[in-house]
């Protein structure tokens, strides 16, 4: 092990967590919620199985469960995170607080004392600022260009481009690469801005995690290490109004949202400008804190920050970033996540009944939940009678398998809590592509069933693969959804319709004019505008219309299914009406194929 | 879990208010220098005090960072509600509001009983808010001028006072629970004129330049609406504040003339118990037109008043300290004398007393009323003096029945400046008038009666709002069975017949519920918040539809209380009411 090479300083302040976990009596190593929890087991199972993969090799090593990660970064961050248990053991123990914990620290303290330094704080720290918003006065008049180029950022451009390309450093300065780079070789977008440029703070919607003690946690863009300061100014907002017992919920500041959801010793702040509601980007914010549940459990994120309430939370989520930055972006593109559903993909009812025998056949009572799923749509669920499976825990489970790209390539065997089944534990899931696109989930309580469900999966496909059914499904697949036209209502540009009772919402696929991404976005703004309208917490809505310069969107909520609809902008009412009656009717008779109606059960 | 027993709401109320800049106390030592003007509800150490205007910085300089031109505006927390207003630069307003809530007893799992609170932020609109805060600033500023033109001209400690002066009382009677899209719309509404009319009163104000050629403009009201707008010396956003400040002072008016024709009819009553009287004014203040406006078809003009709270009118203006009081003769005598009621003049701003000799009122009791005024951008210079951008005029004010006239007169002119402190100039105008008026409230009579014939009928079905975002023009059936004010029929002559009455609200049986109210809130905000959007159509859970619909540069706000009604079926009812009110001569004064 290149012992010496690897104590860059970025990677040293791994230490004290290994040492408060060592010196805990409960250690993490016995207790049945470990930060590592497949440490022992996988280890075993690199030894036992034949050939190993990126993905084995990885989740044996980190504490950090997940990494879209070459192979050779990942055998890096293996060995680092070897080397810091034995610097542990070896008594290397004293925590290096770095500067800026200090100087955060220095804050925290003021801040409790005396509130007039916050303020002077926060003026010192304004002052700074206030020359960037003289600069900024010339960029405000480019506002219509910049809207432009900047939708892209939030729109669909998927992270797996990047996810896959080995690391190369393009910043002329070395010393800018972050931490994660280090780690896994995952290269974000962005990652490189400067905080104090106009080009970071005109990101449309940023994300920041900290922690209560305003330690940065994770950020959209940018680099959590130079972010200190806002992360800094966060807490201390925070923690005024915490103090005359209440608790801050939004900012609002000319085209900009400010939100906030505090979760235990977790700040959760989102910054937008895309015209999203407080309550939209408050479930968005609820996302991203599942996210970080999935990967640590409810029950390992308090305790740790009870042992230190200092603690650098980024040490144990180094590596999931990618997951996180995949979420980000998806929850700007997908309306599954605002609708608080998901999307099937439309199938005929037969195939997707055979391929739920098949799967049903396999019967295990090491099995939870199995799933058959491609590029987030779900083909097919199997589920035990008592439990159903929440859609923001399949969320969950799509933006795994997107979020990497490293599940494509071997099978996988990973830990992940799904907060909505249960926060304070975590489930284990066997993940495999069985075809190009088709990606096999099976998911266990049981952590030591990776060989039983890789049995299973070979049944599952070698049944699945008989009478063509595999081929049937690829077909499918190949023709990706329907098309307005084949609804064949007049008048109609597009819709989601959200079944209420099935929990699934379905949408055709964009055509005319909604072809290219800034289209869409423009498309699902007006959507978002339509549900936030309906789904006001004390004024809610039946029907919600509106005309604008190029669509109507009408919004239709019943006790069965919200309906989103987008008509050309002279429509007539009554032509909406007749319009809109009509593709009910459709969807009633395709309901059997454009939903999961009975899910199998065990 | 079930609701148990009663529930109780508390109201919004005010937790603190203040104007501060930061300029004025730079280093740590000086910070208290900053703050201006401070009130809470409760002591507030100075500590404390510091700390809130601390924090307010603070947000100010974070959210700078991602939206430099516009720093925020405000902030929801869970138990309140902060706003930020700075109207001129580097002065603050900023005000925090604690959220109404509900206390329920409800049974928990176990059925035990448990108390939850439930904050009511979507009951609190940032819109109303802030038009609160502009309106607030915008009354302060026209009659003391810009903040800073103060500080400049008479030092910090005189801003302090003004502010205390002004801000004082009014700020703990806001109604926050009571703003409806009309207060946040806060429009001026007109008096629709026929050509014939319009021709009329133009001769009426042609003639009154030509007799006072130094008087720069005039307005003119009837009732609460406004029949002439003048040479637009005054923009429509002074309008509206000048108004704020006229309804009180006539509502009073009405109200004293109506005790005085009571104390005629009373025979058997030698003189008039003036002790009486101003046991039923309620302490006057200003914000009594805050809380409660007098007389209007608006009656939101305030952003706190309370459009069903109209019965009680608020009186006693005259004692409000902020504004140099206009006719301080109005407190009576505490004479027995019959005739001192009487002797108050048809001058609503302006002495209260032309009886007398020439001698007889002394010309320095005379202090006529100044306002600002912006000064129109073409006139801007880059004179020292004129740094401010506000022109000083004097205001004047005549009422006769139901008719309101208002002179402005502009410090500039030698002869104006002259004449104001004259009692024969009074006199003058007042006989004048007189004679002039006569006809002109004829007319206005016959115009007011004209509107109002239309479409009492299609009241009953729809309440409507028509706002015209550049003129401010405003035209609302919103409130309109609250409305109390004098009657018009009272008018042709001198008669014993002004009275407060409901004749004009034969409109029962459709109220705008609190769920409408803030509906029709929401809607606005949106409608300004999405230029491109042309028209927003509603039905809420409880199946009342409500319609926004832009025509012409205007926008249309309609309540269609039909619960079966379809889409297709609202769009007619708001095609016939656009086509029964908003089309012809009825719109014409209205641009």
């Amino acid at each position: 092990m290149a012992y010496s090479s690897l104590r860059s300083p970025n990677l040293s302040p791994m230490s004290p967590i290994v040492e408060d976990f060592l010196s805990d009596s409960n250690s993490t190593f016995t207790s049945d919620e470990p930060l590592s929890p497949t440490l022992q087991p996988q280890r075993k199972y690199s030894l036992l199985k034949a050939k190993p993969t990126t993905q084995l090799t990885l989740d044996i090593s980190s504490p950090t469960t997940y990494s879209s990660s070459s192979a050779g970064s990942s055998v890096k961050s293996f060995n680092a995170i070897s080397n810091k248990m034995e610097s542990g053991v070896c008594g290397e123990v004293r925590p290096k607080e770095g500067s800026v914990d200090d100087i955060l620290l220095g804050f925290m303290n003021r801040s409790n004392s005396t509130e007039l330094h916050i303020n002077k704080f926060l003026s010192t720290f304004g002052n700074g600022q206030r020359k960037e918003t003289d600069s900024d006065n010339e960029t405000e008049s480019e506002e219509e260009g910049m809207e432009q180029a900047d939708s892209y950022i939030d729109s669909d451009i998927s992270l797996e481009n990047n996810c896959g390309k080995p690391l190369i450093s393009q910043s002329p300065d070395n010393s800018l690469i972050s931490i994660n780079e280090e780690y896994t070789g995952y290269r974000r977008k962005y990652g490189n801005e400067d905080p104090q440029s106009t080009n970071w703070t005109r990101h449309r919607k940023h994300f920041f995690i900290l922690s209560s003690a305003g330690k940065p946690i994770y950020t959209r863009y940018g680099d959590e290490s130079r972010i200190s300061s806002y992360m800094g100014v966060i807490q201390a907002i925070v923690s005024f109004f915490a103090d005359s017992d209440d608790t801050i919920r939004c900012i609002n500041a000319g085209q900009h949202r400010f939100v906030f959801l505090l979760k235990g010793p977790l700040y959760l702040v989102a910054v937008s400008r895309t015209n999203e509601s407080e309550a939209q980007l408050r479930d968005q914010l609820n996302y991203l804190y599942n996210q970080i549940l999935s990967i640590l459990t409810s029950t390992q994120l308090i305790k740790i920050f009870e042992q230190r309430i200092n603690f650098d939370l980024r040490r144990l989520l180094g590596g999931t970033e990618p997951f996180l930055d995949n979420l980000a972006t998806s929850m700007s593109d997908e309306p599954g996540f605002m609708l608080g559903s998901i999307q099937c993909v439309r199938m005929n009812k037969d195939l997707r009944d055979k391929i739920g025998n098949i799967m049903q056949s396999v019967k295990s009572k090491d099995l939870l939940y199995a799933m058959l799923i491609t590029n987030r749509k779900l083909i097919t669920l199997l589920r035990p009678k008592k439990h159903s499976l929440h859609p923001a825990d399949l969320h969950l489970v799509f933006n795994m398998v997107n979020g990497s790209s490293t599940f494509r390539s071997a099978e996988s065997w990973t830990p992940i809590c799904l907060p909505k089944f249960n926060n304070k534990g975590f489930l284990y899931a066997y993940v495999c592509y069985i075809a190009t696109n088709v990606c096999l989930l099976l998911i266990s309580p049981d952590k030591d069933k990776f060989f039983e469900l890789s049995e299973a999966k070979s049944i599952i496909v070698e049944q699945i693969s008989m009478n063509n059914i595999l081929q049937d499904l690829e077909e499918t697949l190949r023709c990706d959804g329907y098309s307005i036209a084949d609804v064949g209502v007049p008048g109609l540009r597009h819709f989601i319709y959200k079944s209420r009772t099935h929990v699934q919402y379905t949408s055709p696929t964009f055509v005319e004019p909604y072809c290219n991404p800034q289209e869409r976005q423009i498309l699902f703004k007006l959507y978002r505008y339509t549900h936030d309208r309906m789904h006001s917490r004390v004024r809610s809505l039946k029907v919600h219309y509106y005309a604008g310069s190029s669509e109507t969107i009408l919004g239709w909520i019943t006790s069965s299914f919200e309906l989103y609809a987008a008509f050309g902008p002279l429509v007539s009412k009554s032509a909406l009406t007749s319009s809109s009656h009509a593709l009910l009717r459709w969807i009633k008779r395709e309901e059997d194929n454009l939903f999961i109606v009975n899910s199998p059960v065990f | 879990m079930e609701a148990h027993g009663p529930s109780i709401t508390v109201p919004s109320s005010l937790a603190y208010f203040c104007v501060y800049n930061p300029n004025f106390g730079p280093t740590e030592e000086t910070q208290k220098d900053q703050l201006l003007y401070y009130v809470a509800k409760k002591t507030v150490p100075m500590d404390v005090k510091m700390r809130q205007i601390g924090l307010a910085q603070g947000l100010i300089h974070f959210t700078r960072v991602f939206s430099p031109l516009k720093p925020c505006e405000n902030v929801h927390t869970q138990k309140n509600r902060l706003t930020f207003y700075e109207p001129e630069p580097n002065y603050w307003i900023h005000i925090s509001i604690e959220l109404s809530y509900i206390k329920k007893i409800i049974k928990d799992k176990d059925g035990k009983p448990k108390t939850i609170v439930e904050y009511l932020d979507s009951n609190l609109h940032d819109s109303g808010i802030k038009r609160m805060l502009q309106l607030g600033y915008g009354m302060y500023k026209m009659f003391n001028g810009p903040f800073d033109l103060t500080v400049h001209t008479v030092g910090i400690k005189a801003l302090k006072n003004k502010l205390e002066e002004f801000f004082a009382n009014w700020v703990f009677n806001w109604d926050f629970d009571k703003m409806d899209i009309a207060k946040t719309i806060d429009g001026t509404s007109y008096l629709p004129l026929s050509s014939s009319a319009r021709k009329q009163i133009t001769s009426f104000t042609d003639k009154f330049h030509s007799e006072y050629d130094f008087i720069s403009d005039i307005l003119i009201l009837k009732n609460n609406k406004l029949v002439c707008s003048g040479k637009k010396i005054i923009t429509e956003d002074e309008i509206r504040e000048l108004l704020r400040y006229l309804f009180p002072l006539i509502s009073e008016r009405n109200k004293f003339e109506i005790e005085i024709e009571k104390q005629k009819n009373k025979e058997g009553e030698k003189y008039y118990t003036f002790k009486d009287f101003t046991r039923t004014l309620s302490g006057g203040n200003l914000f009594a037109f805050f809380s409660s406006p007098p007389s209007n078809t608006t009656p939101k003009c305030s952003p706190s008043s309370s459009p069903t709270n109209n019965t009680e009118i608020p009186n006693s203006t005259f004692l409000s300290p902020p504004l140099s009081t206009p006719f301080p003769s109005l407190s009576p005598s505490p004479s027995p004398s019959s005739s001192s009621p009487l002797s108050i003049s048809n001058f609503l701003i302006g002495p209260q007393n032309l009886q007398g000799g020439t001698d007889g009122v002394n010309e320095e009791e005379i202090k006529p009323t100044t306002i600002y005024l912006n000064k129109k951008s073409i006139e801007k210079t880059i004179d020292e003096e004129c740094a401010h951008n506000v022109d000083e005029y004097y205001l004047l004010s005549y009422k006769k029945n139901s008719i309101t006239i208002v002179f402005l007169i502009p410090h500039s002119s030698l002869e104006g400046s002259k004449k104001i402190h004259d009692i024969t100039f009074y006199r003058s105008i007042d006989t004048y008038l007189s004679s002039q008026t006569e006809d002109l409230i004829n007319i206005l009579n016959e115009e007011e009666e004209r509107t109002r014939i239309i479409g009492t009928e299609i009241d009953k079905e729809y309440r409507y709002l028509l706002f015209n975002k550049i003129t401010l023009a405003v035209k609302s059936s919103l409130y309109v069975n609250n409305i109390t004010y004098p009657s018009s029929s009272s008018s042709s002559n001198n008669n014993n017949n002004i009275t407060y009455n409901d004749e004009m609200s034969p409109l029962k049986g459709l109220t705008i519920t609190n769920e409408m109210a803030h509906s029709l809130c929401d809607l606005h905000e949106d409608l300004e918040k999405f230029p491109h959007i042309t028209e927003i159509y509603t039905r809420s859970s409880s199946n009342f539809w409500i319609v926004g619909k832009r025509i012409d540069g205007r926008v249309l706000y309609v309540v269609v209380p039909k619960k079966e009604a379809s889409l297709t079926e609202v769009e007619e009812d708001v095609r016939r009411l656009i086509s029964l009110y908003f089309s012809g001569t009825l719109t014409d004064n209205f641009d």
